[in-house]
């Protein structure tokens, strides 16, 4: 069952992938988009990535789909940008990929008469003697005043295996150093997009305000009414 | 369904962005298609940390989430640059390094 279901939404992430590539209209490029994420998030928590597959539809397709479509209609009101949507010799293009992609399957060749198979129902390697005894999520059998699951040595247990707990004490655990500095990145992120798309102070002041709308007048406004301030 | 087969299907996701990246006009696009790779990427750590039981490629993916999020941000700040100067987003009007 695990397995059918992981053909069905490889297939379907697939599927989004090549219609985010070959659509012409954005929107329907981001929606495709979104549509290959929520099958990888799918794919995640068959792999029992419980966490993942939750940040998965939270972040791509909560914020980064909807951050693409505001940008999108922000841009191109208009419903398809003039000309072709692919650039001009694509067709030579192609070829190159597919060998790309050649060269990258050969790779997995090695892999090919692997005998480990992966099935979301599969038991994760349980080091030490008795530890489907000793992992249990709710009893806290080393009497640490913490759970089992959020201990180092019963992460990779299958009863902790992915989850929030077992994900959270890896992450501010042993790699605790990389995830503060990715919060690091995430404010120069910040701060590059604020400066990029924001406009500098005085620019803003020498800005004409817009002419204020004169109640009862209908007709005052005259061609050089207006402000022409519309350049940036 | 082996890791060959989910590693397999990372790679085809890998391949397909690949070409979005290469043969697409519309500069959003081509940031889809970056996004799309980024999250094949994904799929290879998850379906490998399944397979060794390991959680370190949990963590990784996360690292990748974190990237994706600026790569966007900062990239759709650009793409905005971009339109104000050309009025267009078409990656060819964009050639006045004689690229």
């Amino acid at each position: 069952m695990d397995t059918v279901l992981l053909w069905v939404f490889s297939a379907l992430a697939l599927i989004g992938g090549i219609a985010t590539v070959a659509s012409r209209h954005p929107i329907r490029a981001a929606l495709s988009l979104l549509f290959s994420m929520l099958n990888l998030a799918a794919i995640y928590a068959l792999l029992q990535a419980h966490l993942l597959a939750a940040l998965q539809i939270i972040i791509y397709a909560g914020a980064i789909v909807i951050l693409i479509v505001y940008v999108i209609m922000l841009l191109s009101p208009r419903a398809e940008e003039a000309g072709a949507a692919f650039r001009r010799g694509f067709l030579w293009a192609l070829p190159l990929v597919v060998l790309f992609g050649i060269v990258f399957f050969a790779a997995l060749a090695p892999l090919a008469d692997s005998e480990r198979l992966v099935l979301a129902t599969d038991e994760v390697a349980c080091e030490g003697e008795g530890c489907e005894a000793v992992c249990t999520d709710e009893a806290d059998n080393d009497e640490d005043g913490l759970t089992d699951c959020a201990d180092q040595d019963c992460a990779t247990h299958e009863a902790c295996y992915g989850t929030v707990k077992a994900v959270g004490a890896q992450l501010l655990g042993p790699y605790v150093l990389p995830f503060e500095v990715s919060s690091l990145l995430l404010l120069a992120g910040i701060v590059g997009a604020v400066l990029l798309t924001g406009r500098k102070p005085e620019e803003l002041a020498a800005e004409v305000p817009p002419p204020a709308v004169e109640l009862g007048e209908p007709h005052a406004a005259q061609p050089g009414g207006k402000a022409q301030k519309g350049g940036r | 369904m082996s890791l060959m087969h989910l590693l397999g299907v990372a790679f085809a996701l890998l391949v397909i962005g690949a070409s979005g990246v290469v043969i697409r006009r519309n500069l959003l696009v081509v940031l889809m298609s970056i996004e799309l790779m980024l999250n094949s990427v994904n799929l290879a750590f998850v379906a490998v940390a399944r397979e060794v039981g390991d959680l370190a490629g949990h963590v990784m993916v996360l690292m990748v989430f974190v990237v994706a999020a600026v790569e966007v941000a900062v990239g759709m700040a650009i793409v905005v640059n971009m339109y104000r100067q050309k009025r267009s987003i078409d990656v060819d009007a964009f050639r006045t390094m004689g690229g």
